[in-house]
């Protein structure tokens, strides 16, 4: 690719919003604004990180034998969750806990319960 | 709009609104010097706003606060949470006379008002914006009072006799709880395996013998006026219902509502406090693996508002900025949930 990246596109909108519009605003505009630059954060990291999710979902697909056409993995798992046709294995939990792990950092790499889990289960 | 000052045309139209639905109220039409003061939108989504405005008069000013749906309400009895917005007009007036500190309802808006359907309340001082409550030094001895004092109030909300509530509360008791959490999950495309196992884990583990009362369903740190002294009023009973009063101790304790502070309890207190004060008020002192039970609720609850929230953005329902952005924050109630449902309280 030419020009300017993608990501480098979301930093300057984000920095934009934060350091040249925010000051200008308060109350609900300036709560709005700062849920916007949130927002450009989060679809900058899913383009440099998303891949990994994608990646974890086909790995359990073919550890479980999914049909990868029958819509979204999570999705049949879930379905198979409640209808009690799936046990909640270590298979199962592990590819959970890796999954959760890796949506968190891409959504909200500072939430608290993030790091908590990263120390019990990255040990 | 929402931040224009008063003086523009929409917000003149309102003001003018609101101005007659307070003399009409007041039965005088001495309206000379009655004026709509300061007018401004606080929060909320498309569908649920709040204002904030000063009635004043020629002899006093006074601070209110309009919570309303706007529009032009075909049905008036559309509910927003759990209940219509009537319906918790009709709420925080009981539960202030049975001692809970709430803001007073100064008027429940009619058809003929022409400002959609909601209340008008007290506005009474105090923050309610949780990072403000958790830092600033001026709320340090409320911070070490607030635990026990939410402990007292949710014990004197639990304690209203059930023949006195309105009707209309929604049942959440025993079997119903799973039943409606299951409806969600499907109704919302069944995409996080996560709940669902949260959810079978609430379900293999249901209370022994609880009781059933009126529950805030909504009782955290953010709904909550606190001044330097501790806690002022209770705000945003929308989600009220019957259910198990333990519910609103570990939904105050839930990780998402302590905004990154290690204080259990909503960021500010211990468990201790919080059972203490529950306790002096209603003679019950629940165990930590009730708490810890409702927390997982908690988590699962934030997930289902997560994916509530997002439903609303998509369907065009409320096309706001915030529905959307919030319906990524459900992978923090996935994490929350896996934490929990290994042991203990965390």
């Amino acid at each position: 690719m030419s020009g300017t990246e993608s990501v480098e596109l979301l930093a300057a909108v984000r920095q934009f919003l934060r350091e040249e519009v925010l000051p200008e605003l308060k109350g609900f505009k300036a709560y709005t604004t700062r849920v916007a630059a949130n927002a450009l954060g989060i679809v900058a990291r899913e383009l440099e990180m998303g891949a990994g999710l994608a990646e974890l979902d086909n790995q359990i697909a073919s550890t479980l034998d999914l049909d990868e056409q029958a819509g979204p993995v999570t999705r049949q798992i879930a379905l198979a969750l409640r209808d009690g046709t799936m046990a909640h294995d270590q298979r199962i939990l592990t590819y959970l806990r890796q999954r959760t792990l890796h949506a968190c950092a891409i959504d909200n790499p500072k939430y608290s319960g993030l790091h908590q889990a990263k120390a019990r289960w990255l040990r | 709009m929402p931040e224009a000052p008063t003086g523009t045309s929409a917000d003149k139209g309102m003001a003018d609104c609101l101005r007659a639905a307070l003399l009409d109220a007041e039965q005088t039409a001495v309206a000379n010097g009655a004026s709509i003061d300061g007018l401004v939108r606080l929060s909320g989504g498309a569908n649920m706003e709040t204002w904030s405005f000063d009635w004043v008069r020629t002899t006093e000013t006074e601070p209110l606060i309009l919570r309303r749906v706007p529009g032009q309400t075909r049905d008036f009895e559309t509910a927003v949470g759990e209940l219509t917005l009537k319906d918790e007009a009709a709420l925080i007036d009981i539960a202030g006379r049975y001692g809970v500190p709430v803001p007073v309802v100064r008027l429940v808006l009619r058809p003929e008002h022409a400002l959609g359907q909601g209340y008008i309340m007290s506005r009474e001082r105090g923050e309610a914006l949780p990072f403000r409550l958790l830092a600033d030094d001026c709320y340090r001895d409320a911070r070490e009072r607030l635990a026990f004092q939410c402990g007292q109030t949710l014990g004197r909300i639990h304690k209203i006799p059930l023949e006195s509530l309105p009707e209309g509360l929604s049942d959440h008791s025993g079997v119903l709880l799973f039943q409606r959490a299951q409806e969600l999950l499907d109704t919302h495309g069944n995409l996080s395996p996560v709940l669902q196992l949260g959810l079978n884990w609430l379900r293999d583990r249901p209370r022994r013998d609880p009781l059933r009362t009126l529950v805030h369903g909504d009782f955290r740190n953010g709904n909550l006026l606190v001044d330097e002294d501790g806690l002022v009023a209770v705000l945003d009973w929308e989600l009220a219902h019957l259910g198990d009063p333990v519910q609103d101790l570990g939904y105050i304790c839930a990780n998402v509502w302590r905004f990154g502070s290690p204080k259990p309890v909503g960021g500010f207190g211990d468990y201790a406090d919080l059972l203490a004060g529950y306790e002096s008020v209603t003679g019950i002192a629940p165990v930590m693996a009730d708490i810890h039970y409702w927390q997982v609720h908690a988590a699962l609850s934030w997930g289902m508002v997560c994916l509530r929230m997002l439903e609303m953005y998509r369907s065009g329902e409320d096309s706001s900025l915030e529905r959307a952005a919030v319906g990524r924050r459900l992978s923090e109630a996935e994490i929350d949930l896996l934490l929990l449902m290994e042991g203990e309280s965390v």
